[in-house]
């Protein structure tokens, strides 16, 4: 059973109570540390806890409140990050046994620096797949995350310990990084929000990179409100970093309050509709349903475009880790160290041609969205299955579990477009399952508007409501 | 249908990026890099038109 205290809390009530003087940042970071510490030897979520650091800065923000100043948006708000993002002081692990040898981070990752400017204190780092090449954190060197909805059970992955965290209520918000779908399945397996943006919406600056030609990074959150709340926090122009665009920001909390008639909404179907078990096939139906979506669209090469993404990842994750796997092979977990260096020896020419592939069908898709606003998928072929588990069936086939459960978000995710998964109402005793709410780039308001719009509809649910918790 | 795996390349491959090449680290990277060659064929086989380029965020 897991613990559930004061941090269960949004980001926006902490927030709201300290600005109002019903609660101080340092007792909601000791709920935060609480909970932690009552749930940890179940969850396995933290790689680090900070404990003495959160607490000074839960001081500074009790102290500006005493002064009489105004406070930031996330004032007081405990919020944890993968351990991928630097935290200045602290040595960015991203998983592996071989960072630890990295010198401490000499300044915090741009989306750190926000959400501790914006008055949230960062308690902890969270556990990942080794190198974020993962879609389920049975990480060999820190241990296995556990889904806080069924102990055994995967978390999901890369971001698992950052996902785990947010549902069990040890922190309300927490940073991941989302490259083939590392926000989005580990959101889906643990029935919280995760938002992956537009591809270079974000600064990825102190990120510890994976596939720099697809990586991109983003929250996790268990409401809607707090999505939006970290999102409208961790925008803004980074000129160190070379992958941001240049683009007005997204006004995610006011954009809850959009209209939606007229916003066009259909299902993915073909690949999206074949690769999911009937739980979810049925998952998605009953949310389609409550919505009136009867349309359905499909892209004709997403197929391809999940092998493409899988050999683009594998080709540049080989070849940032080459001096390593030169050198130290063998302090890599064993079939990661395999994987990478089968990326880093692929012929060229099967790069470049997945590299063209993905500008064509970004094209293909661009038309598609001539006609529709919003694109319904499922995030997950499956719940979160027990650790370990090596085969599992989809679609007539035995496929490789733990790479198989990214299935449906690489070929949104390799073409750079924004999406929110939302959890769907589950029964009790079933298992959390998320669906893809995906838009054109740029266009993430109005996926927190139609999000808005089902979650009053009870077509997804906000996590603290998810029954069985 | 699975692509046979050739060990004999990929030692050749992973003696060319002086990578290591025990016998178990070669039999798995076999496994991947067959796993990579089925994947593959699903791109290579597209007929992409000449045209196309690939977007590169380089500016000089």
């Amino acid at each position: 059973m897991i613990s559930r205290v004061r941090s269960e809390e949004g980001a926006s009530l902490i927030a709201l109570q300290v600005r109002e003087g019903k609660l101080t940042a340092g007792a909601a970071v000791e709920s935060s540390l609480a909970s932690i510490a009552a749930n940890e030897s179940q969850i396995n979520a933290f790689t680090s806890v900070w404990r003495e650091e959160s607490r000074t800065a839960a001081a500074r923000i009790d102290a500006m409140r005493s002064a009489g100043e105004t406070l930031p948006p996330l004032a007081g708000v405990p919020f944890a990050v993968k351990d991928l993002f630097d935290v200045a002081g602290h040595v960015t692990l991203a998983g592996s046994k071989i960072n630890r040898e990295a010198p401490p981070a000499n300044e915090d990752a741009f989306l750190v620096a926000k959400l501790k400017g914006a008055g949230g204190i960062c308690v902890g780092a969270t556990n990942m797949g080794e190198y974020a090449y993962d879609f389920v954190t049975e990480n060999q060197h820190y241990g296995p995350t556990h889904n806080p909805h069924r102990h055994g059970h995967t978390a999901g992955g890369s971001s698992g310990g950052s996902a785990a965290a947010v549902a069990s209520g040890e922190v309300p918000i927490a940073l991941g990084s989302d490259t083939n779908g590392s926000i989005r399945v580990p959101a889906s397996y643990c029935g919280i929000y995760g938002l992956r943006p537009t591809h270079g919406r974000l600064s990825r600056r102190g990120a510890f990179p994976f596939v720099a030609s697809i990586d991109n990074v983003g929250p996790f959150a268990r409401t809607l409100d707090d999505l939006a709340l970290a999102f409208d926090v961790l925008q803004g122009r980074d000129e160190r970093d070379p992958n941001q665009r240049e683009r007005p920001n997204c006004r995610a909390r006011a954009a809850i309050h959009n209209n939606v008639a007229g916003l066009r909404i259909a299902r993915l179907g073909g690949f999206f509709a074949d690769n999911t078990t009937d739980d979810v096939r049925a998952a998605v139906g009953g949310f389609c349903k409550a919505l009136g979506i009867d349309r359905t669209v499909a892209w004709e090469h997403a197929a391809a475009a999940r092998a493409a993404a899988f050999m683009i990842s594998a080709a540049e994750g080989g070849a940032l880790h080459l001096q390593r796997l030169r050198a130290r092979a063998r302090d890599f977990e064993f079939d990661r160290a395999c994987r990478l260096m089968a990326g880093a020896i692929q012929p060229a020419a099967r790069v470049a041609q997945a590299h063209r592939f993905r500008a064509w069908f970004r094209e293909q898709v661009r038309i598609c969205f001539r006609d529709v606003d919003v694109l319904i998928a499922p995030a997950t072929p499956w719940t979160a299955l027990p650790h370990g588990t090596a085969t599992a069936m989809l679609n007539g086939q035995e496929v490789p579990a733990a790479a198989t459960g990214g299935i449906l978000t690489q070929p949104v995710s390799f073409i750079g477009l924004p999406v929110i998964c939302a959890p769907l109402p589950r029964a009790a005793g079933q298992l959390p399952i998320g669906v893809q709410l995906i838009a054109a780039p740029w266009c993430e308001h109005q996926l927190f508007a139609f999000a808005a719009h089902a979650l009053a509809r009870g077509a997804v649910v906000d996590a603290n409501t998810v029954p069985g918790r | 249908m699975s692509q046979p795996i050739n060990n004999d390349f990929v030692a050749a491959a992973l003696v060319a990026l002086d990578l290591p090449t025990d016998a178990d680290l070669v039999a798995t990277v076999g496994v991947h890099f067959s796993r990579l060659s089925d994947v593959a064929t699903l791109v290579m086989n597209l007929p992409i038109p000449d045209d196309v380029e690939t977007p590169s965020i380089f500016e000089p």
